[in-house]
């Protein structure tokens, strides 16, 4: 058996490192170097940890915030709708493949050209609220984008509308490679579509599940940006205001304080490896597995 | 062997010497193509306007062609910029070192910040006096005694309203004017006649710094007094201070504004106007022909914006100036300022003014002229009369974002009074001094105080 060295590995690897660290570590080093100063141009004095103090502090980031975790609550909604959906399909009702496809659609389709439908669509003299009036249920036309105890959750809904097809395809495939006896066996015992569903499709599917939880959840904190900046542009009155949208007018629009969007950026950061380092366990555990 | 390390050697020599002559002979083709004229140079121009004053585009590309066609040694590579980039595009060019020569700039603050950092260069070094004083700013444009930017067009505030509308709801044409107290029995006359009095759109934000920039120089009576609500000196809280937020919350709860402003965009906003969907709108004077050409020009009436103030400014029109600045960083100053005046030669003075329909800022353009249209004259009369400064072009942008834009959503909404927006004012004003204490100083240096 050959032995190697243990810097022998290393120097394998040196050249791909050294690219990652360009690529990635640098950035990160200047955003973290960022944050902790004055910035003015391409940089700017030393202030120490002024900018993390003047971001907490900030109302409409702390409205921000609470946004965010408002959106989360989008989460068990997707799994849940993704699950169904998929669960259906799978049972390969005619036309299954057609449906598989409309479902997806909305994921590939790009975010601002939703946004733009939809602003369209949702504004209070818009085609949806026109179709309520002509169907009767003008009660129910309201200002979905301009209302701002409706508007975040009008957001969430299209963000759900759009992703849960991801959801759905992730599950379609796994529960395409359960074994078929499982479900001939549980019918022989008499299991109904529920409880086959509950006993069958969601252990089968637990890890996927999981990882399309923390997809999602990284997605509704920091990748809700490009729907909210198309869509209601964090308003009216902040009330679909989010961390990244914050951050975005930070360091662009006027560049008004691009320290302190560093500093919120690092936070954001921190926030979004938790969950990634659960992904990053998950992963392992399904290749285990 | 010794005879091939020999052969080797010489063969090296000679592609050293091949390589020396080739590369020799080619410095003096340079110096040739040198001797025969200037050096080619490429300028590069980031601008905006398009969505103010369209056709401003066609005057450019042809500014362009016209200029390139003169300078057969300029290459004038144009951009032109999305609304959210002005702000911030040429800043981080400057820090990254590649910005434009010559650069559109907003007026005061958008590129006094560029001025501190050193961005822009003070057209004192390339222009005569003389060629400054034609081709007019305004003060705000001035730092420590330098003129950073020159004009390019002039931007003329008002408020068109819907002659029909107005006959329709039994109401004659405002004075030029316009009372508060007469505005709001003409806004209540229109709504009991089933007439969306006012068409608006607060999506965007812009709609509120327009209202602010119409109705906070009403209770001014110096420039002064605005500059000390950025300094701390005068308070937002103080109600000469917020009353114009006042007046907007009234618009708004009595109803006189379009229902679905706050999910419109400011020019969706003005598009009602023209849609005849409503009889009053803000506008500016390059949008005065989009609304006639809808409506037809008989039909629309032009006045300003309503009066409330107690200020000696109050009756005074308001104007804004876009304009150009050069970058400090740019290796082709002479060329910039040759393509700056350029844009302000008579002739593409008068283009401006027919293409995109927008009084160019040069005092050598003689307006009474060349204005055949009964409100665009109107607008240039009031300019020529003397008028008052965009003052939200002093106050820095986070005041825009979380103060100006958003207030009549605010409003719209009901989850703020107009002393409530007093009060964010000013603890917005002090949170931004705490955290920009080096742009406050300059901030001082800018007012003079």
């Amino acid at each position: 058996m050959l032995k190697y060295k243990w810097w022998e590995s290393l120097l394998f690897l040196a050249p791909t490192l050294l690219v990652i660290l360009f690529v990635f570590g640098y950035p990160l080093f200047r955003v973290f170097d960022f944050s902790t100063r004055r910035i003015r141009g391409a940089s700017g004095p030393f202030i120490g940890l002024d900018n993390y103090r003047f971001v907490l502090r900030a109302p409409v980031f702390q409205l921000a915030v609470k946004h965010n975790l408002f959106l989360l609550v989008g989460v068990p909604i997707m799994v849940l709708l993704a699950l169904i959906i998929a669960a259906l399909l799978f049972e390969q009702l005619r036309g299954w493949r057609f449906y598989r496809f409309c479902l997806f659609i909305p994921y590939i389709v790009a975010i601002p050209v939703i946004g733009v439908i939809f602003g369209y669509m949702l504004s209070l003299h818009g085609v949806i609220n026109e179709l309520l009036e002509k169907v009767g249920l003008g009660f129910l036309a309201f200002d979905w984008l301009g209302n701002p105890k409706l508007s975040l959750k009008t957001i969430l809904i299209i963000v759900v509308w759009k992703e849960v097809g991801f959801g759905m395809i992730l599950f379609l495939a796994r529960l395409m490679n359960v074994s078929s006896d499982l479900y001939e066996a549980a019918k022989i015992d008499g299991a109904n579509w529920w409880q086959a569903l509950w006993y069958i499709t969601i252990p089968q599917l637990r890890l996927v599940i999981e990882f399309f939880a923390v997809i999602s959840m990284v997605n509704l904190i920091a990748w809700v940006f490009s729907y909210v900046y198309v869509i209601t542009n964090g308003g009216p009155a902040n009330s679909t205001q989010v961390i990244e949208l914050w951050i975005f007018n930070k360091v662009s629009r006027g560049a008004p304080n691009p320290g302190m969007g560093a500093a919120a950026s690092v936070l954001l950061l921190v926030v979004s490896s938790v969950f990634i380092f659960i992904l990053l366990k998950l992963r392992l555990k399904i290749g285990e597995e | 062997m010794k005879k091939v390390i020999a052969l080797g050697f010489i063969l090296v020599l000679c592609i050293f010497l091949a390589f020396f002559v080739f590369a020799s002979g080619g410095k003096d083709d340079k110096g040739k193509v040198a001797d025969k004229g200037p050096e080619p140079v490429e300028l590069v121009v980031w601008w905006w306007g398009e969505s103010e004053a369209p056709g401003l585009e066609a005057w450019m590309n042809e500014t362009v062609a016209m200029f390139e066609a003169e300078y057969p040694h300029i290459d004038v590579e144009t951009l032109l910029q999305a609304v959210d980039n002005v702000i911030d595009d040429f800043t981080t060019a400057s820090a990254a070192g590649s910005p434009p020569d010559v650069q559109f700039l907003w007026n005061g603050v958008y590129h006094q910040e560029n001025v501190w950092r050193g961005y822009l260069e003070p057209l004192n070094n390339l222009l005569t006096p003389e060629e400054l004083k034609h081709m007019y700013a305004t003060d705000l444009s001035i730092y420590k005694g330098q003129q950073y930017r020159i004009g390019w067009y002039v931007v003329p505030f008002g408020m068109v309203y819907n002659r029909e509308l107005f006959k329709q709801a039994g109401l004659s044409d405002p004075p030029e004017l316009w009372e508060w107290d007469d505005f709001i029995d003409a806004c209540e006359q229109l709504k009991r006649a089933g007439i969306t009095p006012l068409g608006f759109g607060f999506k965007d934000g812009w709609w509120g710094e327009w209202y602010t920039a119409l109705t906070i120089y009403q209770q001014a009576d110096e420039i002064e007094d605005i500059a000390k609500l950025i300094t701390g000196e005068n308070k937002w809280t103080n109600p000469r201070w917020h009353e114009h937020w006042k007046r907007a919350y009234q618009l708004i709860e009595a109803g006189y504004v379009n229902d679905d402003a706050n999910s419109l965009a400011h020019y969706q906003g003005i598009e009602l106007f023209n849609a005849d969907k409503v009889a009053m709108s803000t506008t500016v004077g390059s949008l005065v022909g989009e609304a006639e050409k809808s409506l037809g020009a008989e039909n629309v009436g032009l006045t300003n914006f309503p009066r409330f103030g107690t200020g000696s400014f109050r009756d005074l029109p308001l104007t804004d100036i876009q304009g150009w600045g050069v970058s400090a960083q740019s290796k082709h100053k002479e060329e910039a300022t040759e393509f700056l005046r350029f844009m302000h030669r008579p002739d593409r003075l008068s283009a401006q003014f027919k293409m995109a329909n927008v009084f160019p800022a040069d005092d050598r353009w003689q307006g009474e002229k060349e204005i055949t249209n009964p409100n665009i004259k109107l607008m240039w009369k009031w300019f020529k009369g003397g008028s008052a400064v965009y003052l939200p072009n002093m106050i820095p942008w986070t005041f825009d974002s979380e103060v100006m834009f958003t207030a009549p959503q605010f409003f719209m909404s009901g989850t703020h009074t107009p002393e409530g927006v007093g009060q964010l004012a000013e603890d917005v004003m002090g949170r931004w001094r705490e955290e920009n204490p080096d742009l406050y100083e300059s901030m001082k240096i800018w007012f003079n105080l």
